[in-house]
């Protein structure tokens, strides 16, 4: 065992010095509250991971807030009349961080790596035919779908564009064949990607530091822009306050909590910035479970949950959501039921239930709030509380996400109550949609635990896919959809929430959503007043 | 005359408990004299080892006060010596422990715990010295030279083995002797020894008295004996004190005082010692006062079949030192 | 040297029955591994293929015995959660651990065993009753708070200490992966300083309680000591009460302190995870938490392997101490 120990000890690696910034040129510093598990683009997951991912990897398509995409690498693409056959025309002027002329080969790499390589972008492209990958030419490559995918091109923002020459010099050992480990063991401290900035040191658990990309052609750096990005690991979020007031961050990544936004507020050095997101806030019901199968029983508890309450008092501020679909987008959708709280209807429907009270009474329903996050537990008990009143016992239960997670792909294990939201990654009404068909169910994300389905809705979002995208009688069909959905109640609706991001004042960071979850964090965009006082000390911390 | 090595006059300590205040000791006078062996004899808990303490000062203060009287050795008044004065005095003390056993301390060996005393005495109580001396090899073996020449002096025939082994790896009457050794190891003037014997099986027992005898004899030392053993008392000391319930009752030369006791504490106790001639010891009915609320009159008087009324109701005077003396109305006078 | 030998065994022993334990009990645990580490909208032939690509798919026995083979080359496999080998996150995280328990521990004995003598020899004296109202409060504090407090005030408001980390400028050269040691070695003394200075908060923080145990220990088995026949003989013949206090009655009153600080080396890896979170202290207590949370097998196993090495280690010295301290034990043999 000595011996073992001791080969560890001594094959640690060696450390990179941590590089320092050119003078002149901004620091930006901020800290996250989790770990940076991997590098690996397609892998990530978490926040910090995807924001890492999109700083230093580019899409062919970009978000925008207002045009959902807009040109990018690719600078056009065209879709067949089937809208199964996509066709993209790169720039020939985008650099990889090795110097390298971004091609279609690496495209198309790029996205064979994303279908076979575990992670989550491959579940949102997944209606891709893998083999069918055409790469015309050094600049045009041509994808074929296997069935209509109305939010195809949105999709496309998740897949990071990989060095594939650079990779595959590299691979190591691995499970895929010819592509040996796909790269894996190069990215777990550098990346391949094309984007501003370049990994130049990662050490997990501990810090990242990401350089500016000098050969970047997308886009002019600017010089007040971060010609240096360190990232700290600060797992605890009070201590990442406390350093975010000390000077030695220059924003914070998380919402202050409710009762600790005066705080921020009241500090006349810091900056507040709020923005709506798309994050849509819901409690999931399994459908399967008695008495939830009964559609009165689930409208009761609609009306039961005080919607207005969990998103001003427990989280910071927000909209309603009505349905299953944030309004914005849907376009100009009116007539969505809504449920709010009234607990006089909610007993007028659990009246007409199939349940008798007393049958109700002996129900012991489980609403399953993420371990650690106590706005979820609070939620809870407030639900809990209010459905006690109508006869209704329901056990709020700490439970771990990935254990969630896991229970919710089968109908036995799926919890009677989840509560959780969807970050909205592609901005497209399908893929909030799907889980109220049976295409959706059973995903291992808490609304594949809902286990409900309608043909008449399953046959307007089939319908709705095969239409133009973004076109009217598209909308059209979604609202209507939209409409069913929530006259059913499957889930609570609850909100999407709004984003409270503090920043110290001469830092201009992403004031407003980015156009798909994240993109607000691209470090090219922020801006640093150099002139400002703060700005110079603390700097120097 | 020659000036007695210790001197206790009209001596009274007083405990101060939460429950009150205690008269341990209440009148106690007595004197040793330069190479003379005195003997303290008394029951258990009737202040022998209160007066021992007092003398080692070992004694802790508070919860113990000296109320009255005066302390004296080698001639010198304790109440108006300094506590590193007071410190001082005790290398010349040697002092003679009841049970070897727990006064060893059992994680050094005998050689590191005399050296560190030989040492200790040499740095003239200077703790900064005595460092730089502990770690001084030529001090260190020089000491050790003579820890091993002290241990010959007891008689242990192989002093070097000794000094390396720990207290367990000794028997008790070894540990004893080793005792003896670091009693020597001073320059001592005045031997206290707190029943050295007791823990002792009889054999070791009279071996060890011998050694002590012999000791005190060629060290020319002074001595003050503890003991409630009336037969080593007999044997070792020229004098003896009886003590009972913090007084000094009767003292005398220990022969004619053993021989025919005049205190009838004093014949309670000589008549407890139990004989080969007649049958069983008798015993004193009764327990020592409470030191709360002693008796106002004689401390024995509950205990006394010879009690009378004046007995109750004051103190028996101390006649002024002579020969004999005793504390007891019987006697008002003088022993006849 | 039997003796020894037979100790080596035993502990290779225990490790061994650790592994199995760990490695039967993460895998009787709830939770699937693979839905914890892809999130969201993975499909089942990634799934199935990640699962192959951590050899979960095989049975049971198989996974052991790949274990143990991999155990024998000094591999224990990849993290799920961090996609690299666990040896290699443990060897960087583990020296970070022991620097911070070992520096909270010596600053405990440093400063508890002093204070506990204090304590008492000066019994119901004011030293003593406040130490004890210290300790009361240490033993009872909860270090998540201490922890911020000491950030806010030493770090943020004072400025004196660096608020989290635990180096700023570039790490000395690796040697033996704890920073003070290896910049002292390399002669870096600036590196010295800087992880001085990022020590010193989050060790008074993990030292809190044991610092109340200790000085509570040794307060009590000093009064046992004291109040010993040898204290009084000691006294009776003059001898000084320095020499008393720390040097006769210190040795036989730390021998139960020993057994004590043997005791305490386990709970403090695992109470560091607090410290590691709050002064963000890139160590293996927080991996090892998270490791749970995220339900990797490997890192788990590995960690718990690790660190369980490191316990027996530790006991194995403070028992050997134990004997050199008292030559009781040591002669009975």
């Amino acid at each position: 065992m000595a011996a073992v120990l001791a080969v560890g000890l001594v094959s640690s690696l060696s450390v990179a010095l941590p590089a320092y910034a050119e003078p002149g040129r901004p620091v930006l510093r901020a800290g996250m509250n989790l770990e940076v598990s991997t590098l690996d683009p397609v892998r990530a997951t978490n926040l910090f991971e995807n924001t890492i991912a999109l700083n230093v990897y580019d899409p062919l398509v970009f978000p925008d807030p207002d045009k959902g995409v807009i040109p990018w690498i690719a600078k056009s693409w065209e879709a067949s009349d089937d809208r199964k056959t996509y066709t993209f025309h790169l720039r020939d002027d985008v650099l990889f961080h090795d110097g390298r002329k971004l091609e279609a080969e690496d495209v198309a790499f790029s996205m064979k790596r994303a279908l076979t390589v575990p992670g989550l972008v491959g579940g949102y492209l997944r209606s891709i035919d893998k083999d069918r990958i055409e790469v015309v030419d050094p600049t045009t490559i041509r994808f074929h779908l296997k069935s209509v995918d109305p939010s195809f091109v949105r999709a496309m923002v998740l897949l990071k564009i990989m060095n594939g020459k650079q990779l595959m010099a590299n691979k190591a050992e691995g499970s895929y064949g010819e592509f040996g480990d796909y790269g894996a063991k190069f990215l777990q401290n550098q990346d391949a990607g094309s984007g501003p900035y370049m990994i130049a040191d990662f050490r997990a658990g501990d810090h990242m530091i990401l350089k500016a990309f000098d050969g970047y052609t997308l886009r002019k750096w600017a010089p007040n822009a971060p010609g240096e990005v360190r990232l700290k690991i600060i797992p605890e979020t009070v201590t990442l306050e406390t350093k975010f007031f000390a000077g030695e961050f220059d924003f914070d990544f998380n919402s202050p909590a409710p009762p600790r936004v005066k705080v921020f507020e009241q500090n006349p050095k810091i900056a507040m910035d709020k923005w709506q997101t798309l994050n849509n806030y819901y409690v999931v019901m399994n459908t399967t479970l008695p008495p939830l199968d009964d559609v009165n029983v689930r409208k009761a508890i609609s009306y039961a949950y005080d919607a207005n309450t969990v998103m001003n008092r427990i989280h910071a501020g927000g909209v309603r959501l009505d349905g299953p679909v944030p309004k914005a987008l849907l376009g100009s959708c009116e007539g969505i039921p809504r449920y709010d709280y009234n607990m006089e209807k909610a007993k007028e429907y659990l009246a007409k239930s199939k349940y008798k009270p007393a049958e109700l009474a002996k129900f012991k329903l489980e609403f399953a709030a993420v371990a650690g996050a106590e706005a979820f537990q609070k939620v809870g008990l407030m639900l809990s509380l209010s459905l006690k009143k109508l006869g209704l016992n329901v056990e709020v239960k700490p439970v771990r996400w990935t254990d969630i997670v896991a229970a919710q792909t089968k109908p036995e294990t799926a919890y009677p109550f989840v509560y959780f939201y969807d970050s909205a990654r592609v901005r497209h009404p399908s893929t909030l949609l799907k889980f109220y068909t049976k295409a959706g169910w059973g995903a291992p994300y808490p609304s594949g635990g809902i286990y409900w389905q309608d043909a008449a809705v399953t046959g307007m979002i089939d319908k709705a896919a095969a239409l133009e995208d973004g076109s009217p009688q598209q909308m059209a069909l979604y609202c209507e959809a939209s409409k069913k959905i929530a006259a059913e109640a499957p889930a609570i609706f609850s909100h999407n929430d709004l984003r409270l991001q503090p920043r110290w004042k001469y830092l201009t960071a992403g004031t407003r959503d980015g156009g798909s979850s994240q993109y607000e964090y691209r470090f090219d965009m922020f801006r640093f007043d150099t002139a400002q006082p703060d700005y110079i000390a603390n700097q120097a911390k | 005359m020659v000036q007695p090595v210790v001197r206790l006059s009209s001596l009274r300590v007083d405990f101060k408990t939460t429950d009150g205040l205690e008269q341990v000791i209440k009148n106690v006078s007595l004197e040793i004299a330069p190479g003379e062996i005195v003997g303290l004899v008394g029951e258990t808990g009737c202040g022998k080892s209160v007066t021992a303490k007092l003398l080692l000062g070992i004694l802790a203060m508070p919860p113990a006060v000296i109320a009255g009287g005066k302390v004296e050795m080698f001639g010198k008044d304790l109440s108006q010596l300094g506590s590193g004065e007071r410190e001082a005095l005790k290398q010349f003390i040697a002092y003679v422990p009841q049970d070897p056993t727990g006064v060893l301390n059992p994680s050094f060996t005998i050689g590191t715990q005399m050296i560190d005393m030989i040492v200790w005495y040499e740095s003239g109580r200077r703790l900064s010295r005595y460092f730089v001396k502990r770690h001084h090899r030529a001090t260190v073996s020089r000491a050790r030279d003579y820890a091993a020449h002290l241990l010959g002096k007891v008689q242990i025939a192989d002093p070097n083995q000794v000094l390396s082994r720990y207290p367990v790896q000794l028997s008790g009457g070894m540990r004893q002797r080793v005792m003896l050794a670091m009693a020597l190891s001073g320059s001592p003037q005045l031997m206290i020894a707190d029943e050295p014997t007791t823990a002792l099986d009889v054999t070791v027992q009279k071996r060890t008295i011998e050694l002590l005898k012999d000791m005190v004899a060629r060290e020319g030392l002074a001595g003050l004996y503890i003991t409630h053993d009336l037969g080593v008392a007999r044997e070792i000391c020229a004098r003896t004190y009886v003590m009972y319930a913090g007084t000094t009752v009767e003292s005398g030369p220990t022969g004619p005082l053993l021989d025919s006791p005049l205190h009838p504490y004093t014949r309670g106790l000589v008549e407890a010692i139990p004989s080969l001639l007649g049958g069983l010891p008798r015993t004193i009915p009764g327990q020592v006062p409470d030191y709360l609320a002693p008796p106002p009159g004689c401390r024995f008087a509950p205990r006394c079949d010879t009690a009378f009324a004046r007995c109750r109701a004051s103190p028996p005077t101390v006649e002024p030192e002579s020969m004999r003396s005793v504390s007891c109305w019987l006697y008002e006078g003088g022993p006849s | 040297m039997v003796r020894f030998l037979r100790r080596v065994l035993n502990t290779a022993i225990v490790v061994l029955f650790v592994s199995l334990l760990m490695f039967l009990l993460v895998r009787v645990l709830p939770g699937d591994p693979v839905a914890a580490a892809m999130g969201e909208g993975v499909t089942k032939e990634q799934a199935d293929k990640f699962r192959a690509e951590m050899g979960l798919d095989k049975p049971l026995y198989l996974q052991y015995a790949t274990y143990l083979d991999q155990l024998a080359h000094g591999e224990f496999g990849r993290s799920l959660i961090e996609s690299r080998d666990v040896g290699e996150i443990v060897s960087e995280r583990l020296p970070a651990t022991l620097e911070l328990v070992i520096c909270a521990l010596l600053f405990a004995v440093v400063v508890g065993v002093p204070l506990g003598i204090l304590s008492a020899t000066h019994r119901n004296g004011l030293l003593d009753q406040v130490s004890r109202l210290c300790s009361l409060t240490g033993v009872s504090f909860p270090g998540f708070w201490a922890a911020l407090m000491l950030q806010l005030l030493l770090g943020a408001a004072l400025a004196l200490l660096p608020i989290t980390g635990r180096i700023t400028g570039p790490p000395p050269e690796h040697i033996t992966g704890l920073y003070l040691v290896d910049s002292l070695l390399t002669g870096n003394m600036s590196a010295f300083g800087d992880a001085f200075r990022h020590l010193v908060a989050p060790t008074i923080v993990l030292a809190l309680g044991p610092l109340a145990q200790v000085t509570g220990m040794i307060r009590s088995s000093m009064l046992d000591e004291l109040s010993k026949p040898y204290v009084s003989f000691s006294h009776a013949v003059g001898m000084p009460g320095f020499l008393i206090n720390y040097k006769y009655a210190l040795r036989n009153a730390f021998s139960a302190t020993l057994t004590l600080i043997g005791f305490l080396f386990p709970l403090m890896i695992g109470s560091a995870f607090v410290v590691e979170k709050v002064f963000a202290w890139p160590g293996i207590a927080r991996f090892g938490a998270d490791a749970i949370l995220a339900n990797d097998y490997n890192a788990i196993v590995g960690v718990t392997l690790v660190v369980c090495l490191f316990v027996v280690v530790v006991n194995f010295v403070t028992d050997e101490l134990y004997v050199m301290l008292d030559p009781r034990i040591r002669l009975q043999r």
